[in-house]
């Protein structure tokens, strides 16, 4: 098992730290995983404006242990996993523990530098995750928010899953993906990139503020039911090259009517189920496309797409160019917060 | 006539100068309102983080404005998302170089520096929406990453007012733009909200912008007879929306362009195809209609050109990724 165990710190200094621990060498802000550990890259920004952001995009071959200790810093960090592959996944956020044994988790949460953090992750496991760090006066200077502020404070204290972890939905995802495929000699990645970050720390902050506020009806959507519609979730997203499972099928599985299911889902999801396994392999085909290692005909029949024309007319539709035009030119769509 | 002179030194008091010039109130350093006999309007300042300012505005004047913008040692930009609907006369000019528009709507983004003297003359009672905001080559270069020599900007800058119909105003912007007035006020995400769509108008434009300027600099295809023909056309397909529209060989009758050409010209212009363009510019029409609460979803189909409320409905959502009733229970 590889442990890392290390005292909170902005996350230049915590990724150099790892690097040691991991004796990899660092260049362009990258360092990739040693073999025995697993594969893929992990990378620390920082932008224009003062934040920190590390992205990551691995699989571990070995179980993993990490734990962080307190400091008096006065920082947060903000955190968005994509985790897939999960055999045993723990979470204990100063004693608000998270276990995960379904196939999936996607969700983001805000902790401060008061908070101990430690989770494990078993071998297998794959994780997309983009951490923002920025500290108190940021968050003043910013956002206009100071860390007294009733709400922050609220949030940072409560200890219920359902309400510290934010379910990541397709915007989420979106704004996640963008920063993940920029590549540093795109004219605008500056720009690109930081406005994502902003995006996300934006839309995390007005659903903290709307649940805590109470103006929302959160209420209707009890911890367990979450649990299962994310269940759900993963399920349906599980494997986009097969037709999704039908919604009579779904409902047994969540263990409610369909009228409910497809109800709560639209709720926590913003999108009907047909709608949400649509717009996900869309957004598999672009983040493939993007890669530049498959064929538009490859990633056509990896999303399960009989004929190509279909294709490209589905991914027109979703991102208003066509698959061919992607590959000459890098394109990003402007994000559309609702 | 009211003189606005606009410089970069001073831009913390540049509503108090405002104010004092047209001789309307001015009661705290965050916006100002227009009164008879001066106009009637918003005209607001944003202080954002990240030393970016912004103006705002939203107002009609009843009296003959000039706005003037001096040359200085220090360069500055201004970007400039200007929505006019010029009833009577509106003259621009960049060093002495003029453009004068009559009887149009004049809605476009364009990026001004102060290597140039530059004047705005609107005449009374022509309606404006718009979003200056002031910028130093620093925060160009530490923000965007981009330099003004090497990317173009300068050759951009120098075309004065050539420059002026290279980008038009469409249904992107325009959704930001009018999202900045939506914000809700003394909400605490109120700054993070305007400044996102802020850096967002600007990441639309300057993306476009690099992506056109390399085009006009590899191809040479556009001489400025053809933008000023394309942009007639974009102007016959914007002017209204309840007749069906003109085909394409009808509208490249009117200006003598073959087609084809006119269907490349467009797209590199305006960044969609004629229809997809005219098909954005309707929605967004369609949203104004529907945000000013004075019509029924009905009546707006209608008055963008459906026949069927239903296939309007549709080609709402797919717009804006929401339903017409949604937008307006969400708004209310």
């Amino acid at each position: 098992m590889f442990r890392f165990h290390y005292k909170y710190t902005d996350h230049l200094k915590y990724f150099a730290e790892l690097a040691g621990m991991l004796q990899v060498p660092v260049h362009n802000n990258t360092f990739f995983l040693p073999p025995h550990i697993g594969t893929g890259y992990v990378r620390v920004t920082e932008l224009a404006n003062g934040l920190q952001v590390l992205i990551n995009e691995v699989t571990i071959n070995e179980d993993v242990h990490f734990i962080r200790d307190v400091s008096a810093q006065n920082s947060y960090t903000l955190r968005f996993d994509e985790i897939t592959g999960i055999d045993n996944l723990t979470l204990d956020m100063g004693g608000n523990i998270l276990k995960e044994s379904r196939l999936a988790y996607s969700g983001a949460f805000l902790t401060n530098s008061l908070c101990e953090l430690a989770y494990t992750a078993s071998a297998g496991t794959q994780d997309r995750c983009v951490n923002i760090y920025f500290t108190e006066p940021w968050l003043e200077k910013n956002f206009g928010i100071k860390s007294t502020d009733e709400i922050l404070s609220k949030y940072l204290s409560l200890k219920t899953a359902v309400f510290n972890f934010e379910v990541l939905n397709l915007e989420y995802r979106q704004l996640m993906e963008d920063i993940f495929v920029i590549k540093s000699e795109y004219p605008m990645q500056k720009v690109i990139q930081q406005n994502r970050v902003m995006l996300l720390l934006e839309k995390f902050f007005k659903s903290l503020y709307k649940k805590i506020d109470g103006s929302a009806k959160t209420n209707v959507t009890a911890e367990d039911t979450l649990k299962r519609i994310m269940q759900i979730e993963s399920l349906l997203v599980k494997d986009l090259s097969q037709s999704p499972p039908t919604i009579p099928l779904l409902a047994r599985k969540a263990m409610m009517s369909e009228t409910k299911l497809k109800n709560v889902f639209k709720e926590v999801y913003g999108y009907n189920i047909y709608e949400y396994y649509q717009k996900n392999r869309m957004l598999k085909a672009r983040q493939l496309l993007l890669s530049h290692r498959y064929s538009i005909k490859e990633i056509g029949l990896m999303l399960g797409f009989q004929n190509l024309s279909n294709f490209s007319i589905a991914y027109k539709k979703e991102f208003n160019i066509l698959p061919s035009d992607v590959q000459t030119g890098v394109s990003f769509v402007l994000p559309q917060i609702n | 006539m009211i003189v606005i002179e606009i410089n970069h030194i001073d831009n913390k008091n540049l509503l108090k100068r405002m104010a004092a010039v047209m001789g309307v109130p001015y009661k705290n350093e965050d916006y100002i309102t227009l009164i008879s006999p001066v106009g009637t309007g918003i005209i607001k300042l944003l202080h954002l983080a990240d030393d970016l300012q912004v103006l705002v505005a939203d107002a009609t004047f009843y009296q003959h404005v000039l706005a003037k913008r001096d040359y200085s040692e220090k360069r500055y930009y201004i970007l400039h998302f200007d929505d006019l609907y010029i009833q009577h006369s509106a003259t621009f000019s960049v060093d002495g170089e003029k453009l004068h528009k009559t009887n149009t709507r004049h809605s476009v983004a364009r990026l001004t520096s102060n290597v140039f003297f530059n004047t705005e003359e609107i005449a009374a009672n022509t309606p404006f929406k718009t979003i200056k905001i002031f910028f130093s080559e620093a925060w160009l270069k530490k923000y965007l990453g981009l330099d003004a020599a090497e990317n173009g900007l300068e050759k951009y800058v120098s075309l004065k007012t050539a420059s002026f119909d290279i980008e038009k105003l469409d249904a992107d912007y325009l959704r930001l733009m009018d999202e900045l007035w939506h914000a809700e006020k003394g909400d605490t995400l109120q700054n993070i909200f305007l400044q996102n769509r802020v850096t967002l108008l600007m990441e639309l434009f300057f993306t476009r912008l690099t992506q056109k300027l390399q085009h006009l600099h590899l191809h040479h295809t556009l001489n400025e007879s053809d933008v000023e023909r394309v942009a007639e056309v974009e102007k016959i397909i914007t002017a209204g929306y309840s007749s069906t529209p003109l085909t394409i060989d009808e509208l490249a009758c009117k200006i003598n362009m073959s087609s084809t050409r006119l269907k490349t010209n467009f797209k590199l212009l305006y960044g969609d195809s004629i229809y997809a363009y005219y098909q954005k510019m309707r929605l967004q029409k369609a949203r104004e209609l529907l945000l000013s609460g004075r019509y029924t979803i009905n009546k707006v189909a209608h008055a963008v050109g459906y026949a069927s409320t239903s296939n309007f409905i549709l080609a709402f959502k797919k717009q804006f990724n929401q339903l017409p009733g949604q937008m307006l229970r969400q708004k209310t």
